[in-house]
């Protein structure tokens, strides 16, 4: 930061500076000494700080805001949410808000640990699993759009996850439903989706030119092993592959594709850093090199470092009578991600016997120990309803991280 | 070989005279440059009271050590370092905080500069609601009733 104007100094013996007027009171201070401050202090104290005054309000939601925190080093990882309903016009984005004051020991108000707060409507009537983090964006790609009955799309929106505004970014060459995409060098790999024979079947979108080019001709038979809704994708070294049982492959220097079709070559190719790829679930969620999954009934919590053994997350036994009590076991739609150095179980309670028109959203916390022996042991710190929503709303899918400011996010959507 | 310190004196605006090593008056990067371009043996600096700059240069001093003495057992380590910015900060009252924030901006001490906003934040974070910020602060919101209700109802999620 510049310092303030100054008058050059006079010659002689003695130099003097000249004089804007010092702060005596925090309201005099200039805006980007006011967001030096707000950028060290946690989103979670957004939604009291825009109480303040207009000038807060706006400069919580400004780029300069952002560029400080990135500058402190005090970017934060937030879970966002998506919910579909037929009430809802377009699907409704949800970010985790997580009570500050909850600790807090002298705080008078009776605090409510974790709400789900909402987002301003993307105006995208989209029910697409395809949704990517980049940086602190999140990105919104092709159909279903929600009509009678469904059709692809290829228009793609953007949720800048600092300010919570929406954008269009250029649509996609082809329509598509569901397809597969995976974010590798400041582009998204955008594969699938369409019929077997549309064109282009794949596609690349470059994040800095914001443009959209066709990828090489994969061939009839990767065209036709493809499963969009089964498939994982991951890049590795420079390939994206997508695998359900048989594995292929985009080689993106090369632009060739292969194909590798018995279980040998389906799961060797998949190996990275002594990680077997092949073996680690789609659903399951990665903090500090170890991936987490869930089985959901009974409900227990696994561990891996290597994809090929996994382990049991200990000391969840009052989380899962939690789980089942609330009507976890009873659906099919709890998941786990990690975010901040935990992991979050989001489930729906079950509204079997009240047919009222909302049903809950839970919400659990879990801090995680490595004892002696190795053991990873789970500490449940809180579970909370974070929201009421319509009976219809479902939670579906859940995606993986890549850095940034916002690391992870949940999608809930209706199931037809 | 250790050479003679050049000393510099700085005048604060009510006529405190500060004699500190040049190495101290470095840590700013407006008076590096205001050294550099002139070298007199005096500068007085018109916007900053002896109080505060009797603090800049309390901080510059102890931070300067780190640099020039690096590893030598006088030097304070990171962890002390910390410990001293920690006290430095908690014993001042807000309207020094705001003054010293000033001064380090105008003087171009980053990291003085960064310390103090912590200490802001820190103050604005220990407060239990919105009412309590502007109590401490001393801001009068620009709302309307109106206004202020809507931003509430916004993120009732938050308080109800």
């Amino acid at each position: 930061m510049a310092a303030m104007n100054l008058q050059v100094e006079q010659p002689g013996s003695k130099t003097e500076t000249s004089q804007p007027p010092l702060c005596p009171s925090f309201s005099l201070l200039p805006d980007e000494i006011v967001v030096r401050c707000l950028a060290r202090i946690s989103r979670m104290y957004y939604p009291t700080l825009s109480i303040i005054s207009k000038n807060f309000r706006a400069l919580l939601s400004s780029k300069e805001l952002y560029a400080a925190r990135s500058h402190v080093g005090s970017t934060e990882e937030c879970l966002y949410v998506c919910l579909s309903d037929d009430t809802y016009q377009s699907p409704q984005w949800f970010t985790l808000w997580i009570n500050p004051n909850g600790t807090l020991p002298n705080s008078t108000i009776k605090e409510k640990k974790k709400s789900l707060a909402p987002i301003p409507s993307s105006d995208f009537p989209s029910v697409t699993e395809s949704t990517l983090v980049v940086g602190s964006e999140i990105y919104v790609i092709g159909g279903p759009i929600k009509t009678e009955p469904s059709c692809p799309s290829s228009a793609v929106r953007i949720l800048d996850c600092r300010t919570h505004t929406w954008r269009d970014a250029p649509s996609m060459i082809l329509a598509r439903n569901h397809a597969l995409t995976c974010f590798y060098d400041g582009k998204i790999y955008v594969m699938g989706g369409c019929g077997v024979l549309e064109e282009p079947w794949a596609e690349v979108f470059d994040t800095n030119t914001q443009t959209c080019e066709p990828i090489s001709d994969p061939g009839t038979e990767i065209r036709k092993g493809y499963r969009c809704n089964l498939s994982t994708i991951k890049e590795i070294k420079g390939k994206i592959y997508y695998w359900d049982s048989k594995t292929y492959a985009y080689d993106t220097r090369h632009g060739t594709w292969e194909s590798f079709v018995g279980l040998w070559e389906s799961t060797t190719c998949l190996i990275d850093g002594g990680v077997q790829y092949y073996y680690i679930p789609k659903s399951a969620c990665v903090m500090d090199g170890v991936w987490y999954y869930i089985n959901r009934n009974p409900l227990t919590c696994c561990w891996t470092k290597d994809g090929e053994h996994w382990k049991v997350v200990k000391g969840l036994d009052s989380l899962r009578e939690m789980y089942n009590r609330k009507g976890g076991a009873c659906r099919t739609t709890a998941k786990l991600v990690s975010c901040g150095g935990k992991l979050l179980l989001l489930w729906e309670g079950s509204m079997t016997l009240i047919p009222s028109k909302r049903k809950k959203i839970w919400c659990a916390e879990i801090t995680l120990e490595t004892n002696d022996e190795g053991d990873v042991w789970g500490n449940v710190e809180g579970i909370d309803v974070v929201q009421r929503v319509p009976t219809q709303c479902e939670l579906l899918h859940c995606r993986s991280r890549c850095l940034g400011l916002i690391d992870f996010y949940l999608r809930y959507v209706r199931s037809d | 070989m250790e050479n003679e310190k050049k000393m510099i004196t700085l005048k604060s605006s009510d006529d405190v005279t500060f004699e500190v090593e040049e190495a101290v008056v470095l840590e700013s990067q407006f008076l590096s440059h205001l050294v550099q371009d002139c070298p007199a043996p005096e500068h007085k600096i018109k916007e900053v009271t002896g109080k505060i700059l009797s603090k800049v240069v309390e901080y510059c001093e102890k931070h300067v050590v780190v640099v020039v003495d690096g590893g030598d057992s006088s030097s304070s380590s990171g962890d002390d370092l910390k410990k001293w910015d920690d006290k430095f900060i908690k014993e001042m009252d807000l309207s020094t905080v705001y003054d010293l924030i000033a001064a380090a901006n105008y003087l171009n001490i980053q990291a003085l500069l960064d310390l103090m906003c912590q200490r802001v934040a820190d103050v604005i974070t220990a407060c239990k609601d919105h009412k309590e910020i502007r109590e401490t602060l001393g801001i009068v919101s620009d709302y309307t009733a109106e206004e202020e209700a809507e931003v509430l109802k916004e993120n009732e999620w938050a308080f109800d």
